[in-house]
């Protein structure tokens, strides 16, 4: 069996940000993550990220990503790449499948856990039809893959991912005929919300997607208008000629390494469902076991990276590579930095979601 | 006090919806406890078989039958296809010994009734041409069948809940006593009481504890059974296979089967089946390990070895999940079911192993019209006071 001090699963925002942390402190970190290549999401965030200078506001996503790893080489970070996790058994011995040939057991002292999230996907007659898909995948088709998924596009809701991806998928070519929200307001920012708006898309609240028709891929869709209770009003069913529905329903936490390590789960609705409970630390209740990023609740990119220095320093300090003050000086740094971004009118809600599963008596 | 009824099932499995199902079917009052949530126990990490030819001749295999026919009109009173399937099983064989103990043993399920013969090497591998080299024959039934434990216990619940069955979760039992009027009393951590003359204790593995609550005794021990779950992929052979290595050590004792020790540690045994989702689900191990349902590295690890050496394509399938359930053992391997001797209405329906999906129906009918007044003389030795005599050991 090999050893390591720190494995930290996922190498996305949280997980690289929580591996340079634990390294800059001392600690041997392999990180692992089951794509080809590192990043996570990062590399398809091809706009400016929001928040203040000290959250690289103003930068963009894959700009930030070319940073993380530049740095992780330079701190000599073992990276495993094509590395499946696929189980943790006795708190510290982590299961990798790698390039789909080798198993092998690594023993680690500190597991932090960085897996991210999955789209949630939305059901309804024609959904397994070609052409429909997440929102996500499809900014990795145009972003990372440069390809169009379609000319004619159904962004099926209003969120930041729905909206950004709309605006991205007008950049790349595509003509997004329109974007429905299930809810009575939209969801996204104003800002990316009102370019898509100035771009002649239409807007359709109290909308959703009824039907998508075609024989071997997506010709068409209907949408319909809900009443207050959600439920469709017959007879306001409009039928839209596109060739790609988008779905951007949400993300729910990819949980089940923790889950299936013995973490205690939680249930917290706003941060996606189902999250292991952590302490303020980001431990869980499994001492060797952290987390950071959208594991612990869906937030985005610049709070995933906060909460992967707070993982990353925790699991250091916690093996004895700081002392108490330094830990205290940089995990509060790290800390005030968070609050900021779970500040304002998205952000108070996730940061008092947050604050119930912190502050959550165990068991 | 939480509510007064007929008949208080408790554990919400397969087996305890079933009773509750078929008892609320004939006017009963029903509540059925669960100490956890809906498919939390071994019904909801369990494969899907309804499996003939691993039973003896004999009220196992009797059962069964009735079992089938009993899903079959279940599909129509409960308006789904509850992913029923009849894709057939076959047992392979993989030397003259195993052949020799197959061959009696299928000759003996032929006489009871059961569709099933041995197929030589060439009409085996025309059903499953993705076999390894090492089996020389096997036997063949087309009456082998699935059904989808999650869609059958979810039906159960719901046509049982329109018809006025309770079904509650999250509370476990903690208390069983009788009260002033000769009811039963049974309190939960919730500290709710519910009263009932009639008490069915179905809680499989843990259907030893809860008669004790109870003063009454069943021996009852938890098997571990892993077993993990593929993605999707194209069919596999036609039917449905198990190997023979353990049935013929279970139909002839002292039958030297060649294992490793971890094989034995593990109690492993093959079981292949394909979902109605086009995934398969690969058997199974069968360990000693108390109430530990956690999987295993070890216990995943001998799975899948044993299914490439097995199934040689496989070695190209991913695996996305592994479950493990503990099945409720009975010293003579057959499950219980009966009315507890000095206690009137005090019941047990438990202890089936491997067996609770394709036994539940009949069970749960069996049980119901037990309650109701009907005796089923074949019963008997079904029956909880077959263990008596170790009762009193025990005590």
């Amino acid at each position: 069996m090999e050893e390591r001090e720190v494995v930290v699963i996922g190498a996305g925002p949280a997980g690289l940000s929580a591996a340079l942390e634990a390294a800059r402190a001392g600690a041997h970190v392999l990180l692992v993550d089951e794509n080809s290549k590192p990043g996570g999401q990062l590399f398809k965030q091809i706009h400016k990220f929001f928040g203040s200078h000290e959250h690289r506001a103003g930068v963009r996503g894959i700009d930030i990503g070319t940073q993380l790893l530049e740095e992780a080489e330079r701190l000599d970070i073992e990276v495993w790449l094509d590395a499946e996790a696929c189980g943790i058994f006795n708190t510290t011995d982590v299961w990798i499948v790698r390039n789909k040939e080798k198993s092998v057991t690594v023993r680690a002292k500190r597991i932090i856990l960085a897996t991210g999230a999955v789209e949630n996907s939305v059901n309804f007659p024609g959904w397994s039809l070609p052409g429909v898909m997440g929102a996500g995948a499809a900014q990795t088709m145009i972003n990372l893959h440069r390809v169009l998924p379609g000319q004619k596009i159904l962004m099926v809701g209003s969120g930041n991912v729905g909206i950004i991806v709309s605006y991205q998928l007008l950049q790349a070519g595509a003509d997004v005929k329109a974007v429905v929200e299930a809810a009575p307001r939209l969801g996204g920012y104003g800002v990316h919300t009102a370019k898509v708006r100035r771009a002649g898309v239409p807007f359709y609240t109290s909308h959703t997607v009824l039907e998508a028709r075609g024989t071997d891929h997506v010709e068409s869709a209907t949408i319909v208008q809900l009443d207050d209770k959600w439920k469709p009003i017959p007879g306001t069913e409009k039928e839209l000629d596109v060739d790609t529905i988008c779905i951007a329903a949400g993300l729910t936490p990819l949980v089940e390494l923790a889950f299936a390590a013995g973490c205690e789960p939680l249930y917290s609705p706003l941060l996606g469902g189902m999250v292991p409970w952590h302490d303020r630390s980001m431990a869980t209740s499994i001492p060797t076991i952290y987390l950071a990023g959208d594991i612990s609740g869906v937030e985005e990119a610049s709070t995933a990276m906060e909460e992967g220095r707070m993982a990353g320093l925790s699991a250091a300090y916690s093996l004895g590579y700081v002392d108490r003050e330094t830990y205290a000086v940089g995990f509060d740094a790290a800390e005030k930095r968070m609050l900021a971004l779970r500040s304002g009118m998205f952000g108070q809600k996730r940061r008092d979601a947050k604050a119930a599963i912190v502050g959550h008596s165990r068991g | 006090m939480a509510g007064s009824y007929d008949v208080i099932v408790i554990g919400g499995g397969i087996i305890g919806l079933s009773c509750g199902y078929y008892l609320t079917k004939q006017g009963k009052r029903v509540a059925v406890i669960e100490a956890g949530g809906f498919a939390d126990g071994a019904s909801g990490a369990c494969d899907d078989m309804i499996l003939f030819q691993s039973k003896k001749p004999g009220i196992n295999l009797e059962l069964a039958f009735e079992s089938l026919e009993l899903y079959k009109s279940l599909v129509g009173e409960l308006d789904d296809s509850l992913g029923f399937a009849n894709y057939g099983g076959m047992v392979l064989i993989q030397n003259q010994q195993e052949l020799e103990v197959m061959e009696e043993f299928v000759t003996q399920q032929q006489s009871y009734g059961l569709d099933v013969k041995i197929l030589d090497r060439k009409e085996m591998l025309r059903k499953q041409p993705f076999l390894s080299d090492r089996f020389i024959a096997s036997t063949y039934s087309p009456m082998d069948s699935q059904a989808y434990p999650f869609a059958v216990m979810h039906k159960l619940s719901g046509k049982g809940r329109k018809l006025g069955m309770q079904v509650i979760h999250k509370s476990p039992v903690t208390g069983i006593e009788k009260d002033g009027n000769g009811d039963y009393r049974v309190s939960t951590g919730q500290n709710l009481t519910y009263t009932a003359p009639v008490v069915v204790n179905a809680t499989g593995a843990w259907a030893g504890k809860v008669a004790a609550l109870a003063g009454a005794y069943v021996p009852m021990e938890p098997r571990r059974g892993q077993i993990i779950i593929t993605e999707k992929v194209p069919a596999v052979g036609e039917t449905n296979l198990w190997t023979a290595k353990y049935l013929v050590s279970k139909l002839k004792s002292g039958f030297e089967i060649d294992s490793t020790e971890e094989e034995k540690r593990l109690g492993l045994g093959f079981a292949f089946t394909r979902t109605e989702g086009d995934s398969y689900l690969i058997g199974s191990t069968r360990e000693s390990v108390g109430y530990d349902k956690r999987t295993t590295m070890e216990g995943i690890r001998a799975i899948i070895n044993q299914a490439v050496s097995i199934v040689p394509v496989l070695k190209d399938v991913n695996f996305i999940r592994a479950i493990a359930g503990l099945r409720p053992a009975t010293p003579d391997g057959k499950m219980i079911l009966g009315e507890h001797a000095g206690m009137k209405g005090f019941y047990t329906a438990a202890g089936h192993e491997g067996d609770g999906i394709s036994l539940a129906p009949i069970t749960g009918k069996l049980l119901a019209d037990m309650v109701c007044g009907t005796t089923d003389a074949r019963l008997g030795e079904l029956s909880p006071n077959r263990f008596a005599k170790d009762a009193k050991e025990v005590s």
